[in-house]
C-alpha cells in the first residue's frame, strides 16, 4: 500500500487542526477529509514515499501544471532512497552542488522546501520496523521543522528500536561514525521500547560531542528525558576538564527534589521539583544567563559562562571527568538532544514536541 | 546490595574495547579496593562467543570508588 500525505499552499500560515505549517507549505498530519478543503485550502496528495525520498514546495502563483489544469499550488520531486540520488536531486533543484545529503537537506529547509529525507534516513539507518515508532519519528521531525527548532539541533537521540544498535543513532545525522555524534554505549545498559536504562555502576554513552570544538560562547543547549523518579547523585549528562570552570553537567534530585545543571561554569542555580521523572533542558543564549526548564516550565537566571569549555566529549548517564567516566546514573533515558542556544519559548516548544513524541510511543511521564 | 563480577588484571585487559552484544561494549571499572569488575548486566547479556566466560565470574558486593574533585 502506498504511503502518501497531503500538501497545500497556506499563504496566511493559518493554524489548521491536523496539519502543520513549514513556512507557507501546509502538510496534513491527521486523517482529515482533505477533499473537503479543510482550512479553505486546496489540497494535493504527494507522491508515494515508499522506498523514496520526496521533496515538496508550495507554488504561490497556484498555476503549477496538474492533470486537471494549471491550478497546482504545490510542486513535488522524488528520488530513490539513496543519499546520492537525494543529493543529486537537490543539486538540480538548487542549481548548486550539494556536498552531502545532510547539507542538501539543510538547504531545502532554509529555502522553504519540505522533505521526508531526514526521518526516512534515520529509520533506514537504525532499521526501525515498528510502524508506531516510524510515525513518531516522522511527526517529531516535521514538528521540529515547523517550530524552527530543527536547525538548532546538532544531535538528537530518540532512543527507539529497543537495542543498542538502534538507540545509538543521531536523528540529525544518522551515520555510524563518531564524527556524526553516534552514541557509543559502554557497560551495563538495558534497552526496551521505553528507552535505554544504565545500571549506575559501569554504563555510560559517549556522544563524541566536544563542547570546546562545537559550541561558541552564549549559544548552547542540551536536554534529556528521564523516565525514572528517584534520588541519586548520578549525572544525566556531563563533561569537564581538570578545571571545574569547564563543568557541563546535570543531576536530578541529587539532594532531595533539586535539579542542578552546570552549563560551562562551576556555579548553578537549582530548580525545585516533586519528581525526577521529567524532561530537563539547559540552555544559554548569552554568556551571562542560563535557562533551565522542567517539562516546558522555564526560568532564566544570572550565570556567567566560562571562557573555555570542556575539551572532552559529553557523556550521557555519567560525567566525563578529564577522560574518565564517573558519577554513573540509573535513569532510564527516552530522549536527549544537544544543540545551539534556545530561548524560553523555544525550550517550551521543544518540550511539547518531545512530549508528543513520547505520548505517541506510550512512554510519557 | 548490588553485586558485580570481579576480574583479574589480565581479564580486564581482554575485555576493554570489546562488544558483549551488538554496539554495546564492556566497561571494566575499579571499585574502592581497586578490584576490576564488570556489572551483572554485562555478564548476563553477553552474547559474544569469545567472552562467554564472563558469565562464570565470581560475584562480589559493589563498593564504589569515592569521587574526588581535584580542583
Amino acid at each position: 500500500m502506498a504511503t502518501t500525505r497531503p500538501f497545500s499552499y497556506n499563504s496566511a500560515q493559518s493554524a489548521i487542526t491536523g496539519t502543520i505549517n513549514i513556512g507557507t507549505l501546509c502538510i496534513g498530519v491527521s486523517p482529515l477529509a482533505y477533499s473537503a478543503n479543510p482550512g479553505g485550502l486546496t489540497w494535493w496528495m504527494g507522491p508515494d514515499e515508499d522506498n523514496s525520498y520526496v521533496i515538496a514546495k508550495d507554488v504561490s502563483t497556484t498555476n503549477f501544471p496538474t492533470p486537471v489544469g494549471n491550478v497546482g499550488n504545490v510542486q513535488f520531486w522524488k528520488s530513490t532512497n539513496t543519499d546520492l540520488a537525494f543529493t543529486n536531486l537537490v543539486s538540480l533543484i538548487s542549481g548548486t552542488t550539494q556536498g552531502s545529503a545532510s547539507v542538501a537537506s539543510a538547504w531545502l529547509l532554509t529555502n522553504g522546501y519540505w522533505t521526508n529525507y531526514d526521518a526516512q534516513a534515520f529509520i533506514s539507518a537504525a532499521v526501525i520496523v515498528n510502524d508506531t515508532e516510524k510515525t513518531a519519528i516522522d511527526t517529531l521531525v516535521n514538528g521540529l521543522k515547523a517550530d524552527s527548532l530543527w536547525a538548532k539541533m546538532l544531535a538528537i537521540y530518540p532512543f527507539v528500536g529497543s537495542s543498542g544498535a538502534t538507540c545509538k543513532y543521531n536523528l540529525k545525522n544518522p551515520l555510524d561514525t563518531d564524527a556524526a555524534f553516534r552514541l557509543n554505549f559502554q557497560g551495563g545498559w538495558t534497552f526496551s521500547a521505553n528507552g535505554a536504562t544504565p545500571n549506575g555502576t559501569t554504563a555510560y554513552a559517549n556522544t563524541y560531542f566536544i563542547p570546546s570544538n562545537n559550541w561558541s560562547g552564549g549559544s548552547s543547549s542540551m536536554s534529556a528525558y528521564s523516565r525514572t523518579n528517584n534520588v541519586e547523585t548520578g549525572n544525566v549528562w556531563g563533561t569537564r576538564s581538570g578545571a571545574s570552570s569547564t563543568l557541563f553537567s546535570c543531576t536530578l534530585n541529587s539532594t532531595g527534589n533539586l535539579t542542578a545543571c552546570y552549563h560551562n561554569t562551576n556555579a548553578s542555580t537549582s530548580l525545585a521539583g516533586t519528581t525526577s521523572a521529567v524532561n530537563i533542558i539547559s540552555s544559554r543564549i548569552s554568556t551571562s544567563a542560563q535557562i533551565q526548564g522542567i517539562n516546558g516550565t522555564n526560568q532564566s537566571n544570572a550565570s556567567n559562562e566560562s571562557a573555555s569549555f570542556s575539551p572532552n566529549p559529553i557523556y550521557l548517564s555519567a560525567i566525563n571527568f578529564s577522560g574518565t567516566p564517573s558519577g554513573y546514573s540509573t535513569r532510564e533515558l527516552a530522549f536527549a538532544h544537544i544543540g545551539t542556544g534556545l530561548n524560553q519559548a523555544q525550550c517550551t516548544s521543544l518540550y511539547n514536541r518531545i512530549q508528543t513524541f513520547q505520548t505517541t510511543l506510550n512512554r510519557q511521564v | 546490595m548490588i553485586e558485580v563480577g570481579i576480574l583479574t588484571e589480565e581479564q580486564k585487559d581482554l575485555l576493554v574495547g570489546q562488544e558483549f552484544m551488538v554496539d554495546v561494549y564492556f566497561n571494566p571499572v575499579q571499585d574502592i579496593n581497586d578490584n576490576w569488575f564488570i556489572s551483572v548486566e554485562e555478564m548476563d547479556q553477553c552474547v559474544n562467543e569469545n567472552f562467554m566466560w564472563v558469565k562464570d565470574l565470581e560475584l562480589i558486593d559493589y563498593e564504589p570508588k569515592l569521587f574526588i574533585d581535584t580542583e
